[in-house]
Order: C-alpha cells, then structure tokens, then sequence
C-alpha cells in the first residue's frame, strides 16, 4: 500500500495485462522435485546441443572481449547471412531473440487505436505485444489446427497494421504450403504488413513448404523471421533475425535499441550458419526418430495427436494436462501443457534423442496406465 | 476480471469537528451511487461512528474517506497511518470481552461495523485500510418449476448473456437444484445480473437451436490466482449441457493469468473433465436432516513448479499428505508465534450464511489475544447455532499459519487445502463438534 498515484501513472492496458511467470531455474525445481535429474521437454530446444563449431568457438572466447561493448548492429552477422540467403546486409536485422523483434515490428508500425490479427493458438507473444502496447489483439481460431486465411483476412481493417502467420504454427505443427501463402498475400494486397515467423523452417522438409525469403521481392510488404534458438540450439544467446526489403528494415530498426546482441551471441550465430549442413540433418534425423516414437505410442494408446513439422508434437490425454505436467516432472521430464495455449488437457513434448524419448514413453504410459 | 467503480474522495482531521463533512460526502455519495435512503442513512452513520472512533484514537491525523459505488454494494473506505491501535470492535464478538471502559472508547466503532453489511481490514506496515460496505437492494426471484426439458437441436454456449438470461436461469436453478446446491444470490438474480455486468463475475448460459436456456455455469474470483465456480447447472436431461459448459468454463479462464479453477458448489462428478478431488466437505443442516457432503474439485490451468509456504508444525503431516497426494512441491516452512510483537487484540472477519448454517471466520489482523479471540467467536457462533463453522487461512502468511495450532487445539480439523486459493494455498479449518 504505497502512495504512489499509479491509478494515474500507470496506462490501463499495463495495469490489466497479467506479467509473464518463466518456470524456475533447474536447479530449483531438481530440489523442490529432489530430482537427479532434468529433461526440459518443454522449450522445444535442440538437445543436441549447438553445431561443434559453435562450441570451439565458445571455448576460445578470451575474457578480453566481454568490456568491449558488441557490434551494435551486428554487421558482420548481417553480412553472413545477406551472402548466404543471397540478401544485403541492409535487408536484415538482428534481436535479442524473435521477442525482441516482435516488439520492434509492432513499435514501428501500429499506433493507439490499430490492430493486429493472428490466430488464437499459436506462438502467444504477438498477442502478448500487442496487448502490453495498448493495440487489440484479434485473435482468430484455427481450422482444422491450421490458420485460417478467410477468417484472417475476414477481421483485417482500416486499422490493422500486421498480421503475424507462423509458419509452421506452434504448437500445432501445421503449415501454409507456398500456393496457400501466396494466395493470402495477393488478397492481403500490400495493405498490411505480414509476418511470415519462420523459426522452425530449418526442421521443415516438405517440397511445398514455402521459404519466405525468396517471396520477399514480390510481396514487399512481407517480413520473415528466422531464429537461432531452435535448429542452432542457441537459445540461450538470444539471437533472432528479420528479412524483409531495405525500405521495411529501415523503417523498424528506427523502433529497434541497438547494442541488444551480445557478442557471444554475434560470434556463435556467424559460426552456426558458417557450415550447418550435417549438424542440420542430424538434427533432422533425431526428430524424425522421436517423431516416429511418439506417434506410435499414441496410436497404440488411442490418443488423438498432431506430429506436424518443428521439434515438437501435441497429444490429447485423458487427465489433465497440469496434473499429468506434475506427474511427469515428479520423474524428471518436463513437458508444456497446453491449456493456457487453449488446447485444455492437451501436452506438447520436445522431441530429442531417444533414450530420453525411451524414458518419457515409459513414464506416460505407465502414469496413465495406472491412474 | 475488473470490476467497475466510480468514487468520491476526502482527506479530513481524526476529528469530531469533520464529522458532519463525511456523512454529507457518504450520504450524497451513497445517493448518487444508487442505495436508497434507508441504506444510504446505514452508510452515513457508519462513516460518521468510524471517524469519531479514529478521532479519539488518533486525533489530528489525517484521513483519506473514499465513497465508492460498486456493482452490488457502496463502499466507504478509510485509509490512515495507525500503528498498534485496537480495532477489535470490529470483530463479531466484540463487546463481550471488554470492560466498561473500553465499550465507551470502541463503541463508535462497533457501531459501524454494526451498522454495515460488511467490513474489512487491511494494515500494511503503519498504514491501515478499513472499508465499510453497504449493500444494494435485490428483489427476490420466485423460482421457477421443477422439469427439465428436451434439447432442440444443437447447443452452443453463450457468455455473458442479455440480463433476462440470467434472470431466468438463476430462478430455474433455484426449482431444480436443493437450497445447498444453489448461492444464497441466486434468489436475487439482479445481483448476478451486476455482477457479470461489472466483470466480478464470469457468466456462460447454454442455448439450444430454439433458444431456450439449457444451462449455466457462473464463477467469481476469490483470489488473483484463482477462480471458484457455481455449477455446471443443466435444466434438461441431456449430459452435453454439463459438458459444454465445464469446457468453455475451463477454455474461457484459461486464457487468463488464473492459476486454478476450483468448485464452490459443484452439482456433478467433473473427473471426467480433467477436474480433481480436492475434498468432501459436510454441512450439517439447522433442521435436523442428514448432513450433506459436498465434493470440492479442482483443476491447475497452467504448470505450478511449486512454492514455499508456512504451516504450524502440527498442520505439516496434513499438509506432507495432500501435497503428495495432489502432487505439488511445497517447500513447507514451519511456524509458530515465538512471542514476537503484534497488536494486542487480533481482528477476525466473519461471513454468515444463515441458510447454510455457515459461517467463515478469517483471520485480519494479528494479535496477542488469537486464541482468546478465535475462543469467544467459536462460543458465539455455537450458541447461535451455526453448525458449519469455517477458519480460512493463508499460508502465504506466517502468523496466519500459525493460528493452526490454536485452531487444532480448539477442535477445528482441516477441511481441504486450495492451492493457489489466496496470496498463496490456503488450508480451510472445519469445526468438529465433540463426540456426545
């Protein structure tokens, strides 16, 4: 009970918006739990680790480099990716994370009074931006587990500014193919700006899956991401990229603070994409193998799931999903529910390698064998 | 959930010459937020003994009187720095525990609290918050026939409806559901009506292709983390309703910053709808029928990657055993009072219920006469025939949890525990009449 006038202070939409809890670090939750041990399942992290280059590379770090300020707009990880996407340096920038780019994008281009439009199960931080900035989130159901163009395209208005896709939507897994996508932009006709979120494309391998960086030339008003903290197992660096026309990233890097990847995080991301080509396709096999794991459980419990692209699959259970959380964590697996993304009872698993997806079905089958 | 509020505000003297200022703030107050004057004259006089009783304990200081209107009730707030002063009047017993003197000094204080429908108290370090609150006035709804009807067609479920929804559903679950499966406001279904206007209160109706209401589910929010439900309530044969009901119930606060979701009165078994057994909690009837037992179920909405919290060492085996059982990881902090300073009389809010044969005592503010306290409230409530005596504490509190001894000590047992039902779990006493 301070005196402070935050009736007055505080903007309305700050003061309805719920703050973010992040579950504890691992160490306290192997105590709360007394666990010997941890598996996050829940992130959709690659377990392999990042490329070996990566970790040679982190290894010879010299202390030398941590008073030195960071490029601050990360040149040369611009000119890396500008020659391997075929791209300027211009056309890129670069975040702390897709979050911060997120921020960045509604920043630069919505005002009081406009909106964006985005699915309402899907990545939640577009909506958590957009609420947290004061703008009307609408979020449109999916169909058939998939964003739906129509409805999209049936709530954009005069004030809608961005639409966010992502593509392959988590957590569901599903994808726009390229005539899909393509559709869509014709009929959004440059008059929003359209997010195409790609952070699982490197784990996508269907021949229609469309890589929006080669649609950047023809729909102008389009902007990728792409992230770092999936496929190159850099989440903790927190790098994340934009793509999009000269023009759009010279208009959101006027919202963007510079100086927000550290130097760790630059210098790991020129080595991931430097050769990732096996470390791509390991990674690649790994989930294909969980994929096939899990799927066959599921089916032969008769539970309903959806194993769509990305590191990750969803599964229905017949208990809740929070106490099935608390029952797997209790033997060192920690899963996401799906609840909160409004698929109550729902779980949704990281897929990593297989002893450890070995332990997880033996550890769900038994728990709901014997509930 | 926000609730809708307009106010007025004062900042006066603790003195008698101001008195007559607030009782015209709180009377037109209580005017233009909509009492009618014989509860408009209740506030005023609530206002005016609460500011003569701070005038004699803490003259001069100032005072910050804030009139509210809410959805269902007026509020007069007060808000002052005050450390160590008594406030014990406000408590439901208050009278019969003190000498002659101390009636004179606290009467004023009685009186409000008297006076007024309700009341709570608030201190945080040297600063007190007591509010005072005067309820609206609700016709009474005659309930409707006892039959459930046939679905026609598919049903969807509706929340928030038009208010004749509410009104009609409220009056139909008071013909088919018995009195202790339906709230006491449900009779007054204008009530629920502000309620939900006001977002106090979540609202889905069910409707079937020809219109007609096939169910409700209502749920209020006793704590930020948690919300507490009324229902499913079906007004046909047809177990979809229920259905429908408790998932667009469980996808509608799930999208919220809500933690759990449990039942306040649950009509059926939810297990099959991801719901857990929290407890079966007994009411005993005033009229001499069979008690009744009441399941409590509950669900998590999100992951809970567990907490601390504080209990009295002879509350740890109940609560080692519940946790486990409902696996969640508490790190469980014993306490107990260790003769620390507190104020010298405590405070206990109580909440009757006569149709229930109800009520719930909670603990709010701490003192060195509890036990004596919690004594005289559990001598009042059984002389007046209460049977379904509750102690609600949280275990966010340490000098809360440490009342599980006195509360052990004087036949309470604990009842169930809510995760998340308060600032943090809270344990629900339930008082056991001794054996014959």
């Amino acid at each position: 009970m301070s005196n402070l006038p935050l009736d007055r202070l505080v903007p309305s939409h700050i003061r309805l918006f719920e703050p973010y809890y992040p579950s504890l670090p691992d160490r306290e939750l192997m105590r709360l739990y007394r666990l010997d041990h941890l598996h996050r399942l829940n992130n959709n992290e690659n377990a392999l680790g990042p490329p070996p280059a990566v970790s040679e590379m982190l290894e010879k770090v010299e202390a030398g480099v941590f008073p030195v300020y960071p490029g601050g707009d990360s040149r040369e990880l611009r000119q890396a990716l500008a020659d391997k996407h075929g791209k300027t340096p211009e056309q890129f920038l670069v975040g702390n994370g897709s979050c911060e780019l997120i921020s960045s994008v509604v920043k630069a281009f919505c005002e009081a009074g406009d909106n964006i439009v985005t699915a309402d199960q899907t990545f939640a931080v577009y909506e958590w931006v957009a609420e947290f900035s004061g703008l009307d989130a609408r979020l449109i159901p999916l169909k058939a587990y998939a964003f739906d163009p129509e409805a999209m395209l049936a709530a954009v208005d005069g004030r809608t500014k961005i639409i966010f896709v992502c593509n392959p939507n988590n957590p569901t897994g599903t994808y726009w193919s390229r005539d899909v996508l393509c559709r869509f932009l014709d009929r959004v006709g440059g008059q929003q700006i359209v997010v195409l979120d790609e952070a699982y494309f490197e784990y996508v391998e269907r021949d229609d899956y469309p890589d929006g960086m080669r649609l950047l030339e023809r729909y102008p008003n389009l902007i990728v991401f792409r992230t770092f903290s999936k496929m190159y197992a850099l989440a903790a660096l927190r790098v994340g990229m934009l793509c999009a026309s000269e023009e759009l990233v010279d208009i959101v890097r006027r919202a963007h603070v510079a100086y927000s990847v550290n130097t760790l995080g630059q210098l790991a991301a020129l080595e991931a994409i430097r050769d990732d080509a096996d470390f791509v396709a390991r990674t690649r096999a790994m989930v294909a193998r969980a994929k096939g794991m899990l799927s066959e459980l599921f089916a032969d419990m008769g539970l309903e799931s959806l194993a769509g692209e990305g590191n990750y699959v969803m599964v229905k259970t017949p208990m809740s999903d929070t106490l099935l959380h608390r029952k797997l964590l209790r033997q060192g697996l920690m899963v996401r529910t799906m609840t909160g993304f409004r698929f109550p009872n729902w779980i949704r698993i990281s897929l990593v390698q297989e002893p450890v997806m070995r332990e997880f079905c033996t550890a769900f089958r038994q728990l709901l064998d014997t509930r | 959930m926000t609730a809708s509020c307009q106010s007025v505000s004062i900042t006066v003297p603790a003195d008698a010459v101001w008195v007559s200022l607030a009782q015209m703030a709180a009377e037109n107050g209580a005017g233009v937020f909509g009492l009618p004057s014989a509860k408009a004259l209740r506030l005023t006089m609530g206002v005016e003994e609460l500011l003569l009783y701070l005038a004699q304990t803490i003259p001069g200081q100032d005072v910050r009187i804030t009139i509210s209107g809410r959805s269902t009730h007026v509020a007069a707030e007060f808000e002052f720095a005050s450390e160590g002063m008594d406030l014990s009047a406000l408590n439901i017993t208050s009278g019969a525990a003190h000498d002659e003197d101390d009636i004179f000094v606290s009467m004023p204080l009685l009186l409000a609290s008297r006076m007024t429908d309700g009341f709570s108290v608030e201190r945080m370090g040297e600063r007190t918050r007591i509010a005072l609150r005067v309820d609206r006035v609700y016709q009474e709804v005659d309930p409707s026939p006892a039959v459930r009807g046939a679905v026609r067609g598919a049903v969807s479920v509706i929340p928030a409806p038009e208010a004749a929804v509410m009104v009609d559903a409220c009056a139909r679950v008071c013909g088919l559901y018995p009195v202790h499966l339906v709230p006491v406001w449900f009779r007054t279904p204008g009530k629920v009506v502000n309620m939900v206007d006001s977002g106090e209160m979540g609202f889905l109706a069910a409707v079937d292709e020809s219109g007609a209401t096939c169910g409700m589910v209502c749920w209020e929010a006793p704590s930020k983390e948690s919300v507490a439900f009324y229902g499913p309530y079906s007004f046909t044969e047809s177990p979809a309703v229920s259905r429908l009901l408790v998932e667009e119930l469980v996808r509608t606060v799930g999208r919220t910053s809500v933690k759990v979701v449990f039942s306040h009165i649950a009509t059926e078994d939810l297990s099959g709808h991801g719901f857990e057994p929290l407890a079966r909690v007994t009411y005993y009837a005033a009229t001499g029928e069979a008690p009744c037992v009441l399941p409590i179920w509950y669900r998590h909405l999100r992951e809970d990657f567990g907490a601390s919290v504080w209990a009295h060492p002879d509350l740890v085996p109940f609560l080692e055993e519940r946790y486990d059982e409902l696996v969640l990881m508490r790190d469980i902090r014993p306490t107990s009072g260790m003769g620390e300073r507190a104020s010298d009389a405590s405070v206990f809010s109580t909440r009757l219920t006569r149709e229930l044969n109800e009520a719930v005592l909670r603990p709010m503010l701490n003192g060195i006469d509890n036990a004596e306290n919690l004594a005289r409230h559990l001598a009042a409530l059984r002389k007046e025939g209460f049977q379904n005596i509750f102690f609600q504490v949280d275990l966010s509190s340490g000098w809360q949890a440490a009342l599980g001894g006195d509360l052990l000590a004087m036949g309470f047992t604990p009842a169930m525990l809510l995760p998340h039902g308060g600032q943090s779990d809270v344990v629900m006493f339930q008082y056991v009449e001794p054996a014959a």
